[in-house]
C-alpha cells in the first residue's frame, strides 16, 4: 500500500542515465531496457530515499503545472509500477536509511 | 567441452611470427604436402588458434577450419552499459537494433571466448574474412547426417536470427551468411578452388570417429581407428591445391574429443606439414605405431605390443607409445607392467595424467556406467591416488544415490586436491540431497570461489537457502543461477514462489510464465518424439498386417 509519507529509494542494482529528458534504465537481471518518458524520468530523478511520495507529487505538480489531483494520480500509478518491477524499494524513514 | 585455459598456457611454442608471415598472396605460400611449412602452432584447447592469429598480427584471411566441430557460436559480448553512454535517444535505438547479443553475465569479453566459439571473435575482429568448415566425410553421407548438420546452423540461427538469415545446401555444400560473413561447410572433396593462401586450422578430433557414436554402437573405444590418417589428410589437401603460410593444430584431448591414445596424430600431422619428405626414422616409428593400432583393433594384442615396443626403441622419449603399452599390458593381465609404462608416459609428458586419459567420462556421459567404472578402476590400478579417477567413481556412486560412499570419495579427492571444484560441487550436491544444508552451503561457496559462474552451484545454493528459509539469499542465488544459464522450470518456479512471498505478484507471474514456456517446449518436444515413435510403430504394424 502506497501512502503519502512513504519514502522510496532507487534499486541500486539498476544502472540508469538521463538522455534527452528521458531516463534509460537497465534491468540486468531480467535483461530488459526500460525507457521512461520525461514525466517518468522526472519522478525517477526525484526518488532519492529522502523525499516522501507527497513531496514527489508536489514536485511534479510544480514542474508540469498540473492539478494536485492529476499529479497524485499519475505519480501513484507510476510508483506502483516501479515497485512491482522492483526498480524502487520502500524506505520507512530517514533514520532507517542511515542505520 | 573443456574449460578455457589461459592463452599463454595453451600455446606450446612461443610465437614470433609477425615478421615471418607472408601475406603477399598465393605465390609465397606453401603448397600443403609439397612445400615445408614453417609456422605450425600446436595447442591443447582450440581457442589457442585465435590467440595465435592475434599474436601473429594476422588480418583479413580465409580460414580453412578442419574439425568435427564448427567452433563458432555467438558471444553475448556487448556490454549493456554501452546504452547509457549513448549521446541521443536515436543512438540508443540504433544500438538496440544492432546485430549483437548483450553480455548480461558481467564476465569480461575475454572470459567469454572458449573452444566452442573462438572463430566468432576472429571474424568480428577482421582476422578472418571468409570461413570454410571442412567436416568429416560422414557428416554428408546420408540425408539424416546432412539434416543434422543443417540443424547445427539452425540452432545458431535461432539464437540470433537478425545476424544469420540464409542457410542453403547447394552442390554438397552448406552455405550460410552469419554476421555478413559467408560460411561454407563441406567435405574436403567439395572444397572449391581457392586462389588465396589460407589459414589452416586443424583439430585432431577431425581424424577420429565421434567417441559417443562409437560407444553407443557398442564399440570398444580403445580399439577404434581413425577414419582418416594424417598422411591421407595431407595428401587430400595437396590434391586440392591448398596453400597456407600459417597452421594451427589443436589436440583437443580435454573434454574427451580426441582419445588420448591418438593425441600423437596431431604431432604426426605437424611433422608431415613441416617436412613433407618425412625423415626415415620418423617414417619407421610412425609405421610401428600405426601397425600397433591395427593389431589392437584386430584383437591381436601380442603383435600390437611388439610394434609399440619397437616404436619405443626408436623413440624412447615418445610418451604415446608408453601409454599404448600401458593399456596393452594391463589388458593382458600384467597390471604392474601397465602401471610402470603409464608412469613413464606421465613422466615424459605430464599431460598424460589428464582426467581424459581413460574413456570413463565418455561412457559416464552416455550412461554406460559399468564401462565407466572399469575405466576409472584401471587408472586407479596404475595410479591409486589419481584424484580424477576417484572423482569419476564418486560421481557414479552419487548417480546411484549411494550418498555415504560418494561423500567419502569426494572428501578423499578434496584432501589431495583442495582446489578440485568438481569434487566440491559433487559433495555440495550430495549434502543437499541428504538435507545437510549448512554443509552443502559451505561446499557450494567453495565452488563459487573457484568457479564464480557455476550455475549449478548457484542453483543448489538457492535450494539450500530456500530450505533454510533464508528467502532473500535464496532469491539472489536463483537469480545468479538464471544469469549463469540455469533457466530451468524449477528455478523459475522457486523464484515465482519467493516473489509471491514478497508479495511481488508482477515478478512472480513473470517467473511462472517463463517457467510454463520452458515446460511447454519440453512437453512439446516430448509429445513430438512420442508421436513419431508411435507413428513408426503403427506404420510397422500396418505393414505387417498388409503382408
Amino acid at each position: 500500500m502506497l501512502t503519502v509519507d512513504i519514502r522510496l529509494a532507487k534499486n541500486e542494482k539498476i544502472p540508469w542515465r538521463l538522455i534527452e529528458e528521458e531516463a534509460i534504465l537497465l534491468d540486468l537481471d531480467e535483461g530488459e531496457v526500460l525507457r521512461l518518458n520525461p514525466v517518468g524520468a522526472e519522478i525517477w530523478s526525484a526518488i532519492d530515499g529522502r523525499h516522501t511520495v507527497e513531496e514527489i507529487v508536489a514536485h511534479i505538480r510544480r514542474t508540469f503545472e498540473v492539478s494536485h489531483w492529476t499529479a497524485r494520480r499519475d505519480v501513484h500509478r507510476f510508483l506502483k509500477q516501479l515497485l512491482r518491477h522492483a526498480l524502487v524499494e520502500e524506505r520507512l524513514s530517514v533514520s532507517t536509511e542511515s542505520a | 567441452m573443456g574449460e578455457t585455459a589461459s592463452p599463454a598456457v595453451q600455446l606450446r611454442s612461443p610465437l614470433h611470427l609477425h615478421d615471418g608471415l607472408r601475406r603477399d598472396g598465393i605465390r609465397d605460400a606453401a603448397l600443403v604436402g609439397r612445400d615445408p611449412i614453417d609456422n605450425v602452432v600446436m595447442m591443447e584447447d582450440h581457442d589457442g588458434a585465435y590467440y595465435a592469429w592475434k599474436q601473429a598480427g594476422v588480418r583479413g584471411r580465409i580460414l580453412l577450419h578442419i574439425d568435427a566441430h564448427i567452433d563458432w557460436a555467438w558471444i553475448g559480448d556487448r556490454d549493456p552499459r554501452d546504452l547509457l553512454e549513448a549521446r541521443s535517444l536515436a543512438e540508443v535505438e540504433s544500438l538496440l537494433r544492432e546485430r549483437c547479443l548483450w553480455n548480461l553475465s558481467d564476465r569480461r569479453p575475454d572470459d567469454l571466448i572458449h573452444i566452442g566459439n573462438y572463430i566468432y571473435p576472429a571474424l568480428k575482429e577482421g582476422i578472418v574474412k571468409e570461413f570454410y568448415w571442412i567436416v568429416p566425410d560422414s557428416f554428408m553421407k546420408s540425408p539424416a547426417q546432412r539434416k543434422n548438420l543443417v540443424r547445427q546452423f539452425q540452432i545458431l540461427n535461432s539464437a540470433n536470427p537478425r545476424a544469420m538469415k540464409t542457410i542453403t545446401i547447394t552442390d554438397h555444400r552448406l552455405v550460410a551468411e552469419m554476421d555478413n560473413t559467408k560460411v561454407i561447410a563441406c567435405t574436403l572433396s567439395h572444397l572449391p578452388e581457392v586462389q588465396e593462401a589460407m589459414l589452416l586450422d586443424i583439430d585432431t578430433d577431425f581424424l577420429m570417429p565421434e567417441p559417443g557414436v562409437s560407444a553407443r554402437a557398442g564399440d570398444d573405444l580403445w580399439k577404434q581407428l581413425p577414419w582418416i590418417w594424417p598422411d591421407e589428410l595431407v595428401a587430400r589437401l595437396k590434391d586440392k591445391g591448398v596453400r597456407t603460410d600459417f597452421v594451427t593444430i589443436a589436440y583437443s584431448v580435454e573434454g574427451g574429443f580426441t582419445p588420448l591414445p591418438y593425441k600423437y596424430l596431431g604431432d604426426e600431422l605437424a611433422l608431415r606439414l613441416k617436412h613433407p619428405e618425412l625423415p626415415e626414422r620418423h617414417r619407421e616409428r610412425l609405421g610401428h605405431k600405426r601397425r600397433g593400432a591395427f593389431y589392437l583393433h584386430d584383437n591381436e594384442p601380442e603383435k600390437a605390443i611388439a610394434e609399440h615396443e619397437m616404436a619405443v626403441v626408436l623413440a624412447p622419449e615418445d610418451a604415446s607409445s608408453h601409454f599404448a603399452l600401458a593399456y596393452l599390458y594391463d589388458k593382458k593381465g600384467f597390471s604392474d607392467r601397465g602401471a610402470a609404462r603409464y608412469c613413464q608416459a606421465v613422466q615424459l609428458d605430464p599431460t598424460y595424467a589428464t582426467a581424459y586419459n581413460n574413456f570413463g567420462p565418455v561412457y559416464q556421459s552416455l550412461g554406460i556406467d559399468d564401462h565407466a567404472q572399469e575405466e576409472y578402476q584401471r587408472i586407479l590400478r596404475w595410479d591409486p591416488q589419481n584424484a580424477d579417477a576417484q572423482y569419476g567413481l564418486a560421481e557414479l556412486l552419487a548417480q546411484h544415490e549411494r550418498w555415504e560412499a560418494a561423500s567419502s570419495l569426494y572428501r578423499t579427492v578434496i584432501e589431495s586436491r583442495p582446489d578440485h571444484a568438481k569434487a566440491h560441487r559433487g559433495l555440495g550436491y550430495v549434502y543437499a540431497k541428504r538435507g545437510l544444508w549448512d554443509e552443502a552451503i559451505s561446499q557450494l561457496d567453495r565452488v563459487i570461489a573457484l568457479q564464480p559462474y557455476s550455475g549449478f552451484a548457484h542453483f543448489w545454493l538457492g535450494e539450500a537457502y530456500f530450505h533454510q528459509r533464508r528467502w532473500d539469499e535464496a532469491i539472489e542465488a536463483y537469480r545468479v543461477a538464471l544469469r549463469c544459464g540455469v533457466r530451468t522450470v524449477t528455478t523459475r518456479r522457486r523464484l515465482g514462489r519467493l516473489y509471491l512471498r514478497r508479495r511481488n505478484f508482477h515478478k512472480a507471474l513473470k517467473q511462472y510464465r517463463m517457467g510454463l514456456r520452458a515446460w511447454g517446449w519440453r512437453t512439446l518436444i516430448w509429445i513430438r518424439s512420442r508421436s513419431r515413435t508411435l507413428f513408426k510403430r503403427l506404420s510397422r504394424e500396418r505393414q505387417s498386417c498388409s503382408l
